[in-house]
C-alpha cells in the first residue's frame, strides 16, 4: 500500500466518522412527550374521579376527549415543525416509529376497549408495553443507553401492571407516566434548547 | 497509484477542520452552531474562522433565525458544496485499489 493510498483511506474513515456519528443525532424538542404525558395522566385522573365519585355515564369518554386533544396536537405541531436540527433520514424514522405506536395504542384502546377484547382493567398494561416498544427503538436508533433503559422500565412496568388494578395501578400507572414520560420530555426538550445556546461567535 | 496527485483535491475541503464541517452537513443537512462544535470537536473561534471560508467559497448557507426569542445561525450545504464534496469523494476513492 503506497502512502498516498493510505492518506485516502484515512480521509475517507475520517469522513465516515463523523458522517456516522451525525446520523443518530435527532431533533426532537420533547414537547411531544411532555404533552401526551400530561394528556394521559390527566385522563387517568378524570377516570379515577368519574369511578370515586361513581359518575359511570363519563367512562371511555375522557381518554376519547384526551386522546383527540393529543391527536390535534400532534396535527398542528407536526404540521408547524421545521426540523432545524437532527440527521433527516433519523428524524423521519423517529417520528414514523412514534405515530405507528400512537396508531396502534388508539386502535387498541378504542376498538380493542369497545369491543371487550382488551379487559379495561388491564389496558394500562397493554399501552404501557406498546409505549417500551417506541423507547427501546427510539434508544438504540439514536444510540442513547438511556432512552434504552426506559424501554426496558415500561416493559418491567407494564408486566406488573398486569397483575394489580385499582388504586394501586393507577399509583404505578401515574408515577410511572411522569417518570418515564414527562420527565425524559423536559430533558429532551433541554438538551434541544442547548442546540441554541451560541455564544456570540461571529 | 503514481498518478495521484493531491493538488487536484479541492483545496478548501482539503483542510481536516473544513473536511469535517462539510461531513457533518453532508448527513444532517440543516444544523446549529453548537450542534457543529460537537461534530467537529473546534474551538468557537476556530469553527468562526472556517464556516466564514466556506460560506465565502458559497459551500454552506448560514440563515439567521429565532427560536424561542433567542437569535440562532442554521448551517446548510449549498448545491455547490454537496458537488464539490462528492467529488472530494469521488476522488478519493480511485486512488484506493478497486478489489
Amino acid at each position: 500500500m503506497t502512502n498516498q493510498t493510505k492518506k485516502a483511506q484515512e480521509e475517507l474513515a475520517f469522513i465516515r466518522s463523523i458522517m456516522e456519528d451525525s446520523q443518530r443525532s435527532i431533533g426532537d424538542n420533547g414537547l411531544g412527550f411532555i404533552v401526551w404525558g400530561f394528556l394521559i395522566l390527566a385522563a387517568g385522573i378524570s377516570e379515577f374521579l368519574f369511578e370515586y365519585f361513581n359518575l359511570p355515564q363519563f367512562h371511555g369518554w375522557t381518554f376519547l376527549f384526551y386522546v383527540t386533544i393529543g391527536w390535534i396536537f400532534m396535527a398542528v405541531v407536526t404540521k408547524k415543525s421545521k426540523h432545524l436540527l437532527g440527521n433527516p433520514l433519523t428524524n423521519r424514522i423517529i417520528s414514523t416509529i412514534w405515530i405507528a405506536v400512537l396508531i396502534t395504542m388508539t386502535i387498541l384502546g378504542f376498538v380493542g376497549g369497545a369491543s371487550g377484547v382488551i379487559n379495561l382493567n388491564y389496558m394500562t398494561g397493554v399501552m404501557y408495553t406498546v409505549l417500551g416498544t417506541a423507547y427501546f427503538l427510539q434508544g438504540a436508533i439514536t444510540g442513547k443507553t438511556w432512552v434504552k433503559a426506559l424501554g426496558f422500565a415500561w416493559w418491567g412496568g407494564s408486566i406488573a401492571l398486569y397483575f394489580v388494578s385499582g388504586l394501586p395501578a393507577a399509583i404505578i400507572a401515574a408515577t410511572m407516566m411522569i417518570g418515564l414520560q414527562i420527565i425524559p420530555g423536559f430533558i429532551f426538550n433541554r438538551q434541544w434548547k442547548a442546540h441554541f445556546e451560541e455564544k456570540d461567535h461571529e | 497509484m503514481s498518478d495521484f496527485n493531491y493538488q487536484q483535491l479541492d483545496d478548501l475541503i482539503h483542510s481536516r477542520i473544513r473536511l469535517a464541517i462539510m461531513a457533518a452537513l453532508a448527513s444532517l443537512e440543516t444544523t446549529s452552531f453548537k450542534q457543529l462544535k460537537q461534530a467537529v470537536g473546534a474551538t468557537d473561534g476556530n469553527l468562526s474562522i472556517h464556516l466564514k471560508k466556506l460560506e465565502d467559497a458559497e459551500y454552506i448557507t448560514v440563515e439567521k433565525t429565532f427560536i424561542d426569542r433567542k437569535p440562532i445561525s442554521i448551517y446548510a450545504l449549498c448545491p455547490k458544496g454537496r458537488e464539490a464534496f462528492n467529488a472530494y469523494i469521488q476522488y478519493l476513492e480511485t486512488i484506493l485499489p478497486t478489489n
